[in-house]
Formats: structure tokens, sequence, C-alpha cells
């Protein structure tokens, strides 16, 4: 049972595949695009803490900095190859009535929703964040264990796991508002806050970024275990366990939503 | 050449449809403020530690607070997506019907653009400024003569911005999908035109090249006109060069355009 829905998704996958690639040049250009965002993002850290003129932010040097800059890369561009489904939910699946093609299918909803398309360039931000991790590690003489490595791939697939909780459960409030865009907007933004070390913004974003929107845990917190600054550790450790929470709030929230789901009757 | 009234309804128009998305226009004002907001906090850590007036490439921590948050409020004033506009009409194949219409595509999507901003300007920048107005210690402009220069120089971000994303609109003549493209060059844009951070900070070979480019016409330009950093030569240094960029940049959508139609084929009716 297991194996047939992943071959149906592994079918999703290159279907898109076929289709996406079929546009060779236009492939290329998106590719290059999202290079070029990450790489925008970066020059404005490198020049700003430019290890010269200004040496840290509050504390936290140069390579730090980096090195959670380029750490919140990796889980948001393993989110962002399903993100794009996300945004504009509410209009194309809500609106336009699309989500009775979904519940037709005697597959869960939600994975046919995160899976009807990929954004596979995001990674070319993959790249762009593994090249900044490993020049910032070099810079702060970090080298990797095997734990290490294995607490980078888990921490990286919870933060995506975080983004893409948040994501869904904004998403379920398209059921109940009917509105072409959504909410998601402000709270992509809110995703920069994450970028950087918390301890720079005032408390009451400290504690948004904690307990509220949990984005403090999609690069900050789980990169303080390579910095060995022990204050954080309870917070770096935990990062698994809200992953599961945010998960199991999304699940519920989709739940709901689904139930309030009235077609537009065409 | 057709007189300038025929576009008027284009900005009607424009300024019409900004009022049909409500909660795009509250998420709108929210956005801005969480972008302040962020740069407010990483200025302040920049300057964490240094005695108060401490002068950083030019810049000091309460001038720092000012350049960021004008700097947004301007962006959302001359803002302006005709390239996504374009995007939709090529996609959607509305564009025979554009074409079809005696005026001047290119004249009428910047005419829409600029119906956009009046509204912005009214209805949508206001209420950004307020909150953030509200929230952090931003500084009157410099002098009256400053804040004019400003507000001229606002003309010009929204033209030059116009201008470039016509440019970028008119990818979709060739390309099936330019939504990659215009999100890099939003992300590109910040940096270059020297919103996120002023050009005293890059490093001096992009500061010298950027300084030769239209982006900073977009936020340092107006920016330094606000806190009242140029002086008489370099201001007319300053306007001289975005001048010619306008006219330069309005010349490139007219050849592209050109290009573009000639290869255009529209399917069936």
């Amino acid at each position: 049972m297991v194996a047939r829905t992943l071959s149906i998704y592994g079918r999703y996958f290159l279907q898109f595949l076929k289709a996406r690639l079929s546009y060779r040049g236009d492939f290329i250009a998106s590719v290059l695009s999202s290079i070029v965002v990450s790489i925008s993002g970066l020059l404005f850290v490198l020049f700003l803490v430019d290890g010269e003129q200004v040496k840290s932010l509050k504390g936290w040097s140069q390579a730090e900095v980096l090195f959670i800059y380029g750490y919140s890369f990796l889980a948001t561009a393993l989110f962002s190859t399903v993100a794009p489904n996300l945004y504009g939910f509410g209009d194309r699946y809500v609106i336009q009535g699309q989500f009775d093609r979904v519940l037709l299918r005697p597959l869960s909803t939600l994975p046919q929703v995160l899976f009807d398309s990929f954004n596979l360039e995001s990674f070319g931000n993959f790249a762009v964040g593994s090249t900044v991790i490993i020049y910032a590690s070099s810079q702060l003489g970090i080298t990797f264990s095997f734990v290490d490595v294995l607490w980078l791939l888990v921490s990286a697939f919870s933060g995506a796991v975080i983004l893409l909780s948040v994501f869904v459960t904004l998403a379920s409030m398209s059921f109940l508002f009917e509105d072409k865009l959504g909410i998601s907007a402000p709270f992509f933004n809110l995703l920069n806050f994450g970028r950087y070390p918390i301890p720079i913004f005032n408390r009451a974003i400290q504690v948004l970024l904690s307990f509220v929107v949990p984005f403090g845990f999609v690069a900050f917190y789980p990169a303080t275990h390579f910095f060995g600054r022990a204050e954080y550790r309870l917070y770096c450790y935990a990062t698994p366990f809200v992953a599961l929470l945010t998960a199991l709030v999304a699940a519920f929230a989709w739940r709901f939503g689904v139930s309030r789901y009235s077609s537009t009757g065409n | 050449m057709t007189s300038a009234a025929v576009y008027i309804p284009f900005v009607r128009n424009a300024f019409l449809s900004m009022l049909a998305y409500r909660l795009r226009y509250y998420t709108g004002i929210l956005t801005y403020f969480v972008f302040v907001a962020v740069h407010y906090f990483i200025w302040s850590a920049v300057f964490a530690g240094r005695e108060p007036g401490a002068v950083i490439n030019g810049f000091t921590l309460d001038e720092m607070i000012t350049y960021v948050a004008v700097g947004w409020i301007a962006r959302s004033m001359y803002f302006s997506d005709i390239d996504e506009e374009i995007d939709d009409i090529v996609r959607t194949g509305q564009i025979g019907v554009y074409l079809l219409r005696p005026v001047n595509f290119q004249h009428m999507m910047l005419s829409q653009a600029f119906g956009g901003m009046l509204f912005r300007g009214l209805f949508f920048s206001l209420p950004v400024a307020i909150p953030i107005l509200l929230f952090f210690p931003v500084a009157p402009p410099a002098s009256v003569a400053s804040f004019v220069l400003f507000l001229f120089s606002m003309l010009i971000a929204f033209l030059v911005f116009a201008e470039i994303n016509f440019l970028v609109g008119l990818l979709a003549f060739k390309l099936k999908s330019i939504n990659g493209i215009v999100r890099a060059k939003y992300f590109l844009m910040q940096l270059l035109s020297g919103l996120l951070l002023p050009l005293t900070f890059f490093p001096n070979a992009f500061r010298v090249v950027l300084e030769w480019l239209p982006f900073q016409a977009m936020s340092y330009l107006p920016l330094q006109f606000y806190l009242g950093k140029l002086s008489g030569p370099e201001i007319v240094e300053a306007l001289a060069l975005q001048f010619g960029w306008i006219l330069v940049l309005y010349l490139l959508g007219r050849y592209f355009l050109s290009r573009a139609l000639y290869f255009l084929t529209l399917q069936g009716g």
C-alpha cells in the first residue's frame, strides 16, 4: 500500500520533470534567477558585516552570521521545492474549485496538493547555502564529525517541516476566508528574521520567533550547535520536537479546513 | 503621436483594480512594517557597542534608521508590477486585443503604472508610513529644499522602476514564465538600489560601477536628498545622469517591444 502510494507520487514527479525540462531555456533562466536571489541576500550580509568597519552584529561575528544565513538556505530550499503549491492555494484550489479534483482521487489530499508541482530551482539555493556553510565553517574552525553531519541533516529537515507546517496552516485558512492571495505574504517576510542571530532582535520578536511562529528553529537555534554557545542548548535540540508539534497543528488545521470546503459548483 | 488624454482611462483603471484586493492591501502594509522592523534591528546591532553619534561609512545610527524607514515607505509608492501584467497579457493572448487599440503599448503600460503610483501615494504609502513613523525614530527631511528634491526624485524613481519592469515584462514574449526572473529582479534591485544598505557600504569596485547605473535612482539618491547629504553641483550631476537613464531605458523599451512584436505569433481567435 505504502509502496503503491510512493510509486504514484514518483510518477507525479516524473510527469512534472518531463514537462519542466521540455522548456530548457526557461528552466535555466529559473535556476539562474534563484541563485541570483540567494546571492543578493548573501552580499547584503557580506557587505554589511564586512569584518573591518563592522566586525560583528551585537557580538555575533561575521563568520557566525554567515553560517546562520547559509544554514537558513538549507531548510528554505527544501521547503521551496513544494512551496509554490501553497502560495496562491486559495485562488487555484478553493476559489476556482480545483480542490474537487483532489477530493475525487483515492489519495490523501495534502500530498496531492504539495506534489502537484515542484520548484526544482531551489536546489540552486541549497548549493549556495552549502557553499556558505563550508566557507564560514573554515573561518570558524568548525570540523564536522559524523554526528554533526547527522544533526545538520536532521535540523535542516526539521526546519523544512516547520516552514511547511506554518504555510500549510495558513493555506488551510483559505477554506474559511476566500481570498485570492491569502495571508501568507507577511509570513514569508517574517522568515527574514529567522536568517539572523535571534538575540539581535527585541524581546517581543524573540518570543514571536520562538513560540508563536517558530522561525527561530529554521536556522538560528539549530546552528548554535556548531558554535559551542551553551545558553541555547535547550532550544537547539528542541528543533525536531518543534517540527513535530507544528506538523500536528498543521495536520489538524488542514483537516478542519477540508471539512469546511464547499465546491464552487461548476 | 496620440494625445495624452487617451491614456487617462488606463490610469483610472489601474487605480480601481487596486481597490478590488482588500486583503492584499492590509497584508501589504504589514509586510512593509516587517521589512523596516528587521532592518531597524539589524542596524541597531551593527552600531551596538559604539558611542552615540558614531559614524560608519558616512552614516550615524539615527540617519540609518531614517534611511531604512523612508526608503521602504518610498518604495511602497514608486513600486509597480507591469512586468507581471505584461506576462499575464501575453500568456492569456489578450495581447492581440491590446495591439488592436490605436494606442502605444509602451505608453499605455507606463500610464497604468502611473495610475498605480497615484493610488499608492494616497491610499497605500500613507497607511504604510503611519505605523512606521510611530514605532521608529524617523527624522524629518534635512530642509524644505531637500524634501522638494526628494519628492521630485520619487518621480524619477518611479520612471526608472517602471521602465526596467517594462523591459523585464518583454521577456514574457520569449519565455514561458518570467516568475523566477521577476523575483530575482526584486532582490537584486533591493540590493543595487541601495535600499538595503547605502552604496558607501559596498566594496569600492562595486560602488564605482553602481554610481553609473540607474538603480541608485530608486533608493540611494532620493535618500541622499532626504538626508541633505549632497551639495549643489553633486545634485545637478546626479539628476543629469538619471535623466539620461530615463531616456535610454525608454528607447530600449521601444526597441525591444518592436522586435518582440515583429516575431509575435497569435493563435486563433
